[in-house]
């Protein structure tokens, strides 16, 4: 098991410097350079801007700027904002919280909610629950996020007042559990209503499949309830392959974020990518895609481990 | 007789076979379209949709981007059904004409991602080996990267005329493709036709382009139908983030750019245009989902 974990490991570092190379290539690649932005301004002078290229090291050839700023990354110099004018680990770290608050809250309630829809769909193929459950889940595939957000907003927080309409807590304010929850309720529930029709849909065919393996048949056999069969039996083999989907999914869970963050004007990390890229503010947005990109393949590694530890199959094969 | 057990008995058709008269490639699968109701229900709405596209100059007489400052934010009325925007143009008329963009957006990313991630998926599956390892490690990291994140960067520094778009959104999103490819390539390249064919001499190009993947086709169609959906989402995403096409130009996400600032006053302008991208994408992921029923039989009992 620990050598496999260790290999796992091993595995996603050329992964790792592969996309923040490739992202490296892309920023230099920008028409008109990373500095394209002091080259707009008037009053920057050529040599000023030779001065900058000079300082910064971007006159030395490609490869050797990407191990440069590898080499500050790891010594944990993130180098400055352009808009900010401020270190970029600390903004980044701010905002990187705040979204994972977010994205945390939605896929708990995401999971609450295609638990029980995906099992019993399962448990009752065809039925008219079942129907629903499929029409819900299409919806939830469907609808843009941002667009069901502004839905939401104009309902429950302009016709309504039920909700905030936007933020992520009362400016001013000290710290209070439903103030937080007011402001979270909204983005939350237009994220969970995405992701929940795609988990629940996937548990129902994983829980059907489960359901006619004879091993279940067995359990039934036996006289075993059709809650034990359903939930000891069959459930616990279903999940399995729902971690994988959900772990291919984190990838989507980052954009959708950033959809409702920009809907909800929550001050995440999505936003800030976004306003970013607006203003070609590249350090941010390199510390932004390394940070994604890093939590990405981490949880797939985690994944893979978990999956391991489930599934006994998978051990004995790399071992 | 004969005819009628066909009918009710699935089990029979495949028995009878031999025996029932020689019917077309498409035959089959589209009986079995034709069973997914809500299948019928979307293709029904995709041809109304596209049919109002097409026809936007002869269905309104309003200009889409002819401003008319005394009538601005008016609500649904007789003259304007769908009410007008900020700057008084009709709601409406938008709507049609940007359906052309969006869904022509739609059509033209799917096709780029489906000849890239085709050939990626053809390659790494037919060969094998190196090649496979070299090209599925590429596309894991492809598919592990959130693809808003480097549409927003692309599109922000490579500008947003509908090529660009389309290259963009096209060359993010071929990865699932390619791995269905890829997949089906591998278990069909085991069969005893392609061993057949290769003994015959048949160059790997051929035997890749004349007996794989016409054997692939299910699959690739459905992929096909479903990414349509994708690349019109993603598109509203970017216009909605003011980096898709740009204004005056009518797309359904770019409409919404500005609807939040006046949703309170005017809320028909955020609700239309994307009850429009809602409805259009619900309707091709359930043609998708009968696609699938009707290519893919082994799916069916799910």
């Amino acid at each position: 098991m620990g050598k496999y974990i260790i290999q796992r490991i091993l595995g996603t570092i050329p992964l790792l410097l592969l996309i923040t190379f490739v992202s490296f290539i892309i920023m230099q690649s920008v028409p008109g350079g990373p500095l394209s932005v002091y080259r707009n301004n008037p009053r920057v002078t050529a040599k000023d801007l030779e001065r900058i290229e000079k300082q910064l090291g971007l006159d030395k050839p490609l490869p050797v700027q990407y191990a440069i700023w590898l080499g500050n990354l790891l010594r944990g110099d993130w180098g400055e904002s352009f808009a900010a004018s401020r270190p970029v680990l600390p903004l980044v770290q701010e905002r990187l919280l705040n979204t994972f608050y977010l994205m945390g809250a939605s896929f708990l309630v995401a999971l609450l909610i295609a638990f029980p829809v995906g099992i019993l769909s399962a448990t009752r193929q065809y039925s008219f629950f079942d129907h629903l459950a499929t029409m819900f889940s299409f919806v939830g595939l469907s609808v843009p996020i941002f667009w069901l957000g502004l839905v939401a907003l104009i309902v429950f927080s302009l016709k309504l007042g039920w909700f905030p309409a936007g933020g992520m807590r009362t400016i001013g304010a000290s710290f209070s559990v439903t103030d937080r929850l007011r402001y979270l309720i909204l983005p939350m529930s237009v994220m969970a209503l995405h992701s929940a029709g795609q988990y629940s849909r996937y548990l129902r065919s994983s829980m059907l499949e489960a359901i006619h393996q004879d091993y279940v048949t067995t359990a039934r056999a036996k006289g075993l309830s059709q809650r034990r069969v359903v939930y000891s039996h069959a459930l616990r083999n279903a999940v399995i392959p729902l971690i994988t989907i959900v772990a291919l999914d984190l990838p989507q869970l980052f954009s959708g974020a950033l959809l409702a963050e920009t809907v909800f004007s929550w001050p995440g990390m999505g936003r800030l990518f976004w306003r970013s890229a607006m203003r070609f503010d590249y350090p941010v947005l390199m510390a932004l895609i390394t940070i994604t990109a890093f939590l990405v393949i981490f949880f797939n590694l985690l994944v893979d481990v978990v999956y391991a530890y489930v599934d006994p199959r998978i051990r004995f094969q790399n071992s | 007789m004969a005819q009628a057990s066909l009918q009710r008995e699935p089990m029979a058709l495949a028995m009878h076979e031999e025996l029932a008269p020689a019917e077309g490639f498409w035959t089959r699968p589209w009986r079995r379209f034709r069973r997914h109701r809500m299948a019928l229900a979307g293709s029904l709405i995709l041809v109304i949709f596209a049919l109002g596209a097409i026809l936007a100059p002869q269905l309104s007489s309003y200009d889409p981007n002819k401003q008319d400052l005394d009538n601005r934010l008016a609500p649904p009325s007789w003259e304007h059904p769908m009410g007008t925007d900020e700057l008084g143009r009709d709601l409406l008329t938008r709507i049609l004409h940007g359906g052309r963009i969006s869904m022509l957006i739609g059509v033209l990313a799917m096709s780029v991602a489906v000849t890239v991630g085709t050939l990626f998926g053809a390659i790494a599956g037919f060969y094998g080996g190196r090649i496979d390892r070299a090209l599925m490690r590429f596309t894991d990291v492809a598919i592990s990267f959130p693809s808003l994140f480097l549409l927003i960067l692309l599109a922000a520094y490579f500008g947003s005329s509908v090529p660009t778009i389309v290259l963009v959104i096209g060359l993010l999103s071929w990865m699932r493709v390619a791995r269905l490819v890829r997949a089906s390539f591998m278990s069909l390249k085991a069969q005893q036709f392609v061993e057949a064919a290769q003994c015959c001499g048949v160059g790997p190009w051929r035997i890749i382009v004349y007996h794989l993947l016409p054997n692939a086709l299910g699959p690739i169609i459905v992929a096909a139908s479903l990414g349509v959906a994708g690349a019109i989402l993603t598109e509203s995403a970017l216009s909605y983030l003011g980096l898709g096409i740009q204004p005056p130009t009518a797309t359904w996400g770019s409409m919404l750019r500005n609807a939040q600032d006046q949703m309170a006053i005017a809320p028909w302008t955020a609700i239309f245009p994307g009850l429009m991208i809602f409805l259009t994408v619900i309707a091709i992921n359930y043609v998708g989902d009968g696609l699938r029923d009707a290519l893919d039989p082994r799916q069916l009992e799910r």
